[in-house]
Order: C-alpha cells, then sequence, then structure tokens
C-alpha cells in the first residue's frame, strides 16, 4: 500500500522585492494512514510553509513552489493537479486547524454556517437538517456542552479554546483522511493547550486519520509523534521516531532545541537559548545554514558544499554538520 | 436591540433641538434683517411688518413660539400625500416664508421631494458603481482591472462637481444633444444631475470598499475558509462581502449629508427646482424662517441616515450585537 503522503523535494520560495527568499528547499518525507508526523523548528523555518504548500495556501504571487511533488494516495500530486481536484481535497480528505482560533473563525458568520459548509461542499446533495445534525454532532465530540443551543452561536461568544474545538470538530466533520495542525495549541492557556492536544489525538483515533502536527514546540511533539522531522532554514536537518529525536538526537541544532526546553533543566539553573538568529533565507545559502548561526563553531567542512543527509539507523536520518554548539555558560556571556 | 434603537432615537431628538435653536440664534446674529434688502418703506409702516410677524418681540420669545409652531403633535401617515403632509400628518407649522408668499412648509413640500429624487438616484449611482468597481479591483489586486478603476476613482474624487456638471453638461448635453443641459422635466434630465453627483461618492466608496476588502481578504479566516475548499468566488461573495462592505456602511451616513449639501450646487447648475436652492437663497435674502426649516429638514435627514446606519451596522456586524 503506498504511503498516504509522500513529499519529494520540495522547494516553495518567495519572490519579494528583497530577493527571493527560499523558505522550504527540497523538503521530502512520507508519512502513512493513520500515522502522526511532528515538524518541529524555530519561527521562520519553512514549517508551516511546507503545509500550506501542500493546500495550494501559498499566496501567489510571491509564493511560488518552484519545484517538487506531494503525492497524496498515491494517485494525485497536490502540487500538480488542476485546482478544482485540489479544491475537492481540500476540507474533505485533508483538513487543516490553524494557530490562532481567535482570528481563524470568520467572525461575521454563525459557527453553524461555517461547521456545516464543508458538508454542503463535499457531500453533495445533504440535506440542511442532516447537515445540522451534523454539526452539532461533531460539536459534541469535540467536548462542547449544549451543542444543540451553541451551535448558533457567533464565534466571538466563545472563549479561545472552546474556538479551537469548534475548529478541529469543522476540520473533522468530514472525515479527513489527513489532518494538518499548524502549531494548534500556540495561542491557548497552558491549561488548555494539553485539552487540545488529547482532543485531537482523541479525534484522530476515533477516525483514524493520519496527523501533521507543526510545533516549535518539543515537549508537544514528545507524547504525541510517531515521526519527528527538524526542520531548520527551509530544510530538514533530522528525521526519526520520537525516540531517535529524544534520546539519539545527531544535530546539533536538534540538541540545542532539546536543550533549551526549559522543564528538562532543573531548578534555579539558568535556561538554556540557542544563540543568534535563523539565517536570512534571501540570502543564498551554498552549505551548513547552521554554521552560519552566530554563536555555533564550525570547522568549516561545510562552508561552500551543503551537507548530505546521513542514514543513521533504519528510520533515523540526520543532515551531516561538524558544528559545535557552545556551552551555557558561553550562552550567558552572550547575553 | 430595541433598546439600543430606542436610545439612539431619543439622541437624535435631542440633536435636532439643540441644531434648531443654534440655527435659531445665529441666523439673527447675522447682520441685517428680512427686509433690509427692501426698498426704503415709511418706519410706521416696517413695525407693522414687524408686529405682524412677531419680529418686534424678544427673541427669547419668539425662540419659544417657533418651538411650539414646529413641536411635531400629531402622526396620521394617510395625510402623509396632500398638498402640506408636514402640517396635515404631524402638525408641524414651520412659519411662513418673509421673502415668498408660501408658508415655509408649502416649500418644502414642493422641493424637498425633487431634491429627495436627484439624492437617491445620486447615491444609488454611488453604490451601484462604487461597490463594483471596489469589488473588482481588490479581486484583481495589482492588475489593470485594479489600477484603471481606482485611477479614474482617484481622478473623481479630485473633480469638485461644479467642474464635473459642466463637462458633463457640455459633452452629453451641448455637443453629443443626449440630454438637456437644464431644467427638470422629464425623466432624462434626471441622468446629467445624478451622474455628476453621484459620481465623487462612487469615487470614494469604490476607494473604500477596496480597502475593506483587501483588509478582509487578508484575515486568518479567509485561508481557513480556503482550507475548507470554498470556491473562490464564495469567499468573496459569503466570507469577505460582509464585512468588507462595513466601512462603505459607516460612509453612508457622511455620503448622505454630502449628497445633500453637495446637491445644491448641482441645483443651481443644471436648474433644479430643490430644496438645496431654497437654503442658500433664504441664508442669501435672511429669510429666517425659511433657513431655520430647511436646517431642520437636513437635520432630521441626516440623523435618520446615521440613525439607519447604526442599525445596519450592528445587523452586518454580530460582534455589536450584544453590547449594551
Amino acid at each position: 500500500m503506498p504511503p498516504l503522503l509522500e513529499v519529494r523535494d520540495l522547494t516553495t520560495y518567495f519572490h519579494t522585492r528583497n530577493g527571493v527568499v527560499r523558505a522550504v528547499d527540497g523538503v521530502s518525507f512520507s508519512l502513512n494512514r493513520g500515522e502522526t508526523l511532528g515538524i518541529v523548528g524555530e519561527s521562520g523555518s519553512g514549517k508551516s510553509v511546507t503545509c500550506y504548500s501542500m493546500l495550494g495556501l501559498i499566496p501567489m504571487p510571491p509564493g511560488r513552489i518552484e519545484k517538487g511533488s506531494a503525492v497524496f494516495d498515491g494517485a494525485t500530486d497536490l502540487l500538480d493537479c488542476p485546482p478544482k481536484v485540489l479544491q475537492s481535497i481540500r476540507g474533505k480528505r485533508i483538513s487543516m486547524i490553524f494557530q490562532d482560533p481567535m482570528t481563524s473563525l470568520n467572525p461575521y458568520l454563525r459557527v453553524s454556517t461555517q461547521i456545516m459548509e464543508p458538508l454542503f461542499l463535499h457531500e453533495k446533495g445533504i440535506g440542511k437538517k442532516e447537515a445540522l445534525e451534523r454539526a452539532i454532532q461533531s460539536l459534541r465530540e469535540v467536548g462542547i456542552t449544549e451543542p444543540e443551543r451553541r451551535v448558533h452561536f457567533y464565534p466571538h461568544e466563545f472563549s479561545g479554546g472552546m474556538r479551537q474545538r469548534v475548529m478541529i470538530a469543522m476540520a473533522m466533520i468530514t472525515h479527513p483522511e489527513l489532518l494538518i495542525a499548524d502549531e494548534p495549541s500556540t495561542a491557548l492557556d497552558v491549561t488548555v493547550q494539553a485539552q487540545i492536544l488529547e482532543l485531537i489525538k482523541e479525534r484522530q483515533r476515533a477516525n483514524n486519520s493520519a496527523v501533521i502536527l507543526i510545533t516549535h514546540d518539543l515537549g508537544v511533539v514528545a507524547g504525541m509523534c510517531d515521526r519527528i522531522n527538524v526542520m531548520y532554514a527551509g530544510k530538514i536537518v533530522e528525521s526519526g521516531t520520537a525516540d531517535d529525536i529524544f534520546k539519539r538526537a545527531a544535530h546539533p541544532y536538534t540538541i540545542a532545541l532539546k536543550r533549551s526546553i526549559p522543564s528538562l533543566g532543573t531548578k534555579g539553573k539558568p535556561l538554556y537559548t540557542i544563540p543568534g538568529m535563523p539565517p536570512d533565507l534571501s540570502q543564498l545559502i551554498p552549505g551548513d545554514a547552521f554554521a552560519l548561526r552566530k554563536g555555533i563553531r564550525s570547522g568549516g567542512k561545510y562552508d561552500h558544499t551543503p551537507p548530505p543527509m546521513v542514514q543513521v539507523s533504519d528510520t533515523h536520518w540526520v543532515r551531516d554538520s561538524d558544528c559545535e554548539l557552545p556551552s551555557l555558560e558561553e550562552v550567558l556571556d552572550e547575553c | 436591540m430595541f433598546r439600543f434603537i430606542f436610545n439612539r432615537i431619543l439622541q437624535s431628538v435631542v440633536v435636532i433641538f439643540i441644531v434648531v435653536t443654534i440655527t435659531f440664534f445665529m441666523v439673527r446674529l447675522a447682520p441685517g434683517d428680512p427686509f433690509s434688502s427692501e426698498r426704503r418703506i415709511p418706519d410706521y409702516i416696517q413695525q407693522r411688518i414687524l408686529e405682524h410677524y412677531g419680529l418686534d418681540r424678544p427673541a427669547v420669545e419668539q425662540y419659544w413660539r417657533y418651538l411650539q409652531g414646529a413641536a411635531p403633535k400629531r402622526f396620521r401617515p394617510d395625510k402623509l400625500f396632500t398638498e402640506d403632509p408636514l402640517l396635515n400628518a404631524f402638525g408641524i407649522d414651520l412659519g411662513p416664508s418673509y421673502t415668498s408668499a408660501r408658508t415655509v412648509n408649502q416649500i418644502i413640500a414642493e422641493t424637498f421631494p425633487v431634491s429627495f429624487e436627484l439624492g437617491a438616484w445620486a447615491l444609488l449611482i454611488a453604490i451601484l458603481f462604487g461597490v463594483s468597481a471596489g469589488m473588482t479591483a481588490s479581486v484583481f489586486r495589482n492588475t489593470a482591472l485594479d489600477y484603471v478603476p481606482m485611477s479614474v476613482a482617484m481622478a473623481g474624487i479630485c473633480l469638485p462637481t461644479f467642474v464635473m456638471g459642466p463637462i458633463l453638461a457640455l459633452i452629453f448635453g451641448v455637443w453629443l444633444g443626449w440630454f438637456n443641459v437644464s431644467g427638470w422635466f422629464v425623466p432624462a434630465d434626471r441622468v446629467l444631475p445624478a451622474v455628476t453627483l453621484g459620481l465623487v461618492y462612487a469615487a470614494v466608496i469604490a476607494r473604500i470598499t477596496r480597502g475593506g476588502m483587501l483588509e478582509i481578504l487578508s484575515q486568518d479566516f479567509i485561508r481557513t475558509a480556503q482550507a475548507k475548499g470554498v470556491p473562490y468566488g464564495k469567499i468573496i461573495f459569503k466570507h469577505t462581502l460582509r464585512g468588507g462592505l462595513l466601512p462603505v456602511v459607516t460612509y453612508m451616513g457622511p455620503a448622505l449629508a454630502g449628497v445633500i449639501s453637495g446637491s445644491f450646487v448641482v441645483e443651481t447648475i443644471f436648474q433644479i427646482p430643490g430644496l438645496g436652492r431654497q437654503f442658500v437663497q433664504s441664508a442669501f435674502n435672511r429669510d429666517y424662517f425659511l433657513v431655520l426649516g430647511t436646517v431642520s429638514v437636513y437635520a432630521v435627514l441626516i440623523t435618520l441616515a446615521n440613525l439607519t446606519v447604526d442599525i445596519v451596522q450592528v445587523i452586518l456586524n454580530p460582534r455589536l450585537r450584544f453590547e449594551d
């Protein structure tokens, strides 16, 4: 059986006035049915653009998908198919939830209208009554009390966490085979974050959907994902199972990310941060992008040639690097 | 909702009362009186005239008597289409006009429908052209379909009606001979004045519509709709239009005021027997009661327009609906 999604060499550039921003540069991964993939990286590492590219959500211009393929279910290349076909997949077989539930729901339309919309679009001939029942059922499944009454509310009558539940209900109403969650918990209270992630997991099990979870929080992916891709400067730098990433991380960037998870340090100890800033992607980077980061020492092996991906084990791939992380004391000195 | 409307109506009444009061005393502060431009007449005749109109009384007393006359005393909708609807349907008596043989009520009853029709056509043109041009521009942003309408709109904003009017009259009236250059007799006479008056507002509305639509199109929830597989046309009409047109609705209040006050220029250019001309002439003649009457009509119209705008806004924007 072919994988549900097979992405090969996905490359998305933004052609701006200040030059070409290489937001996603040759990303490849695959995803099986029911599997959960985490994509981790800093802001601007290209993790969201990767997923937006697949669904045709990149504003074009300035964005352009330069090359690559994203074969869905062994049949359709999402990057190269008629708009009508892509439209029939979006919201039906692939759904998406976004970071900020406060702005991701249309404030001018009732929740009922918005939740039922995918049904009317993708399940032709569905009656109004049946659609409303499905919407209520969907809200009930994401734990919204009194869904019969609240389905007619406007988004502003819900709290942030509740709105994200509405988003999930809306995304799952068509029982998609793939759910893309773009930082679904980032904008929420810490107490609500865990609930929302738990809810996504629960809905995933109920529908046997695959999930791509985009986040900058390694702690979030740890408990949820079967596989994890770590991205840096538009490229995947390390890819492996949760165990590979958490127990056998090989790329210095992954190690740095792990070290900066606050809860893993001892109390009273200063927090580790990755020094410097991610590189400016509008400049062509011929070699190892991480080596350019301020405070990172590199042996100069990949100054001019791109570092290759190296297979560590059956499941674990890492981009070669000769960078060395600064110690905590050095980071503190820097501050 | 009903409390909101009731409060707004109450506010409107206060506003109109204040406008009438200020106008009443302001016109009397202006030098001269209604009869200063007449030929010299003997003092005792002058005295008789002033007595006849009650102008010899203290200003406060005059003011009190005017308010008594102008206050609405009844409501008879069946009498709305009589010769003097203000008096017959509402019991409003706006007093006599000093410079004509008719009462202010009669002048308003004669001229207001003309101005109202002109304004209605102008607003219709403004909304139809403005909204469609603005929407086209926003949907085809940064293409010829954006630049051309928006440049035309910019030109339209810059051209005042007293330039636009004669140009249109010259082209379509004199050269092409399609319309009469002036007058208000046949239906075709409505075209040039309404277009002249409407184009400026069409231009402003086009720019506001474009801005409003682009603002909404850049929102996260549009991306959500795209991700749901909503086709582009539905994204525009179902998800964007409502929010995108809110600024236009807000602008309709000032636009109506502008159409009304702008209409006297157009009425003068095209020789239209409307209220706007009466308004300007009455001010020159110091025809106190006619000034007050026209100002009151405008005040009522503008507050009514703003009231409607507020209500429509609440209907369009659910977030406003539950605030008390």
